[in-house]
């Protein structure tokens, strides 16, 4: 066997790792971010939570060769990232409350007012609940996925977000009488 | 088992209401650049050694450590221990030879039977 220094290896390795990021960024970024953005409410906490999910994947083909089911494995870590941020968020209360009310740009938002009026209804739910609306809208993920997710009961994901959606509703309804 | 219950498949109670699609709208998009932010941070996170490397590392590892057990068994083998009374002959040689029974276990242990132990200086 030759010992040659992996110079060229490393190189082609880089390619591909490349390749395969790529090839996942353009298949789940844009759910992800949705996520991480309805989760945290700030762009730059959201896009560095979706970076920091991919420096995490970057760090290990062997760990990548082992998930099994990569979309619940993507939205698992990122949900762990955005709980830790979250809790750094909300030390940071007063900061993020001016970032949150600053006009975030939302895509294909009807209104910035209503958008900020929903973001507003969100934040005030309880973390779960928050957590499987944004899971079930923003990431499109069915509710055995969001179940498994949250290692939670089929049914009780889907009560709870039923119980979410009311929350928001009457919210809404306090704001707009 | 035909008799196992199998989960719904939750569907929802609620079809997309004007709510839910009021909350799809207001999905937020990533930067167009976020992507090549994203792989460029994911490129230059330093990689966990690959199997490639691995073997490049434990080959290293490897050599360096036959190379100072050389060293070693060569420094053991340049100074003899002193005698007292050095022997001549056969047995002489076998007496210097500190080692000669690690090296020559057969020969030793019959030159053992046959010569004085060796005296080591004090």
């Amino acid at each position: 066997m030759a010992f040659a220094p992996p110079t060229s290896a490393a190189d082609e390795e880089r390619a591909a790792l490349q390749r395969e990021l790529g090839a996942l960024y353009d298949e789940h970024a844009a759910r992800l971010y949705a996520v991480a953005h309805r989760l945290l409410g700030v762009r730059e906490e959201a896009e560095e939570c979706v970076q920091d999910l991919f420096v995490a994947l970057a760090r290990s083909r062997t760990e990548r060769e082992r998930i099994e089911d990569m979309r619940a494995y993507l939205f698992a870590s990122l949900r762990r990232l955005a709980g830790a941020r979250g809790r750094a968020q909300s030390r940071r209360a007063q900061l993020q409350d001016v970032l949150a009310r600053s006009g975030e740009p939302h895509a294909g938002a009807p209104d910035a007012s209503e958008a900020r009026a929903l973001q507003r209804a969100i934040e005030s739910l309880p973390q779960e609940q928050r957590e499987i609306v944004a899971l079930k809208i923003d990431g499109q993920l069915t509710f055995a996925e969001i179940a498994e997710s949250m290692e939670l009961n089929l049914n009780t994901a889907a009560s709870r977000y039923r119980y979410a959606l009311e929350k928001i509703r009457a919210q809404l309804e306090e704001e707009t009488p | 088992m035909s008799g196992a219950r199998t989960p719904r498949s939750g569907p929802l109670p609620l079809e997309l209401s004007g709510l839910e699609s009021r909350l799809l709208q207001s999905r937020a998009a990533p930067a167009a650049d976020l992507r090549a932010r994203t792989l460029n941070a994911a490129l230059r996170a330093p990689a966990a050694a690959t199997p490639a490397r691995n073997l490049w590392w434990l080959a290293s590892a490897a050599a360096a450590v036959l190379l100072l057990f050389n060293l070693a068994r060569s420094a053991t083998f340049a100074e003899p221990p002193a005698l007292a009374e050095p022997p001549t002959g056969l047995c002489g040689a076998f007496a210097r030879s500190a080692n000669a029974e690690a090296a020559l276990p057969l020969f030793s242990s019959a030159l053992q039977r046959s010569c004085p132990p060796p005296v080591p200086e004090e």
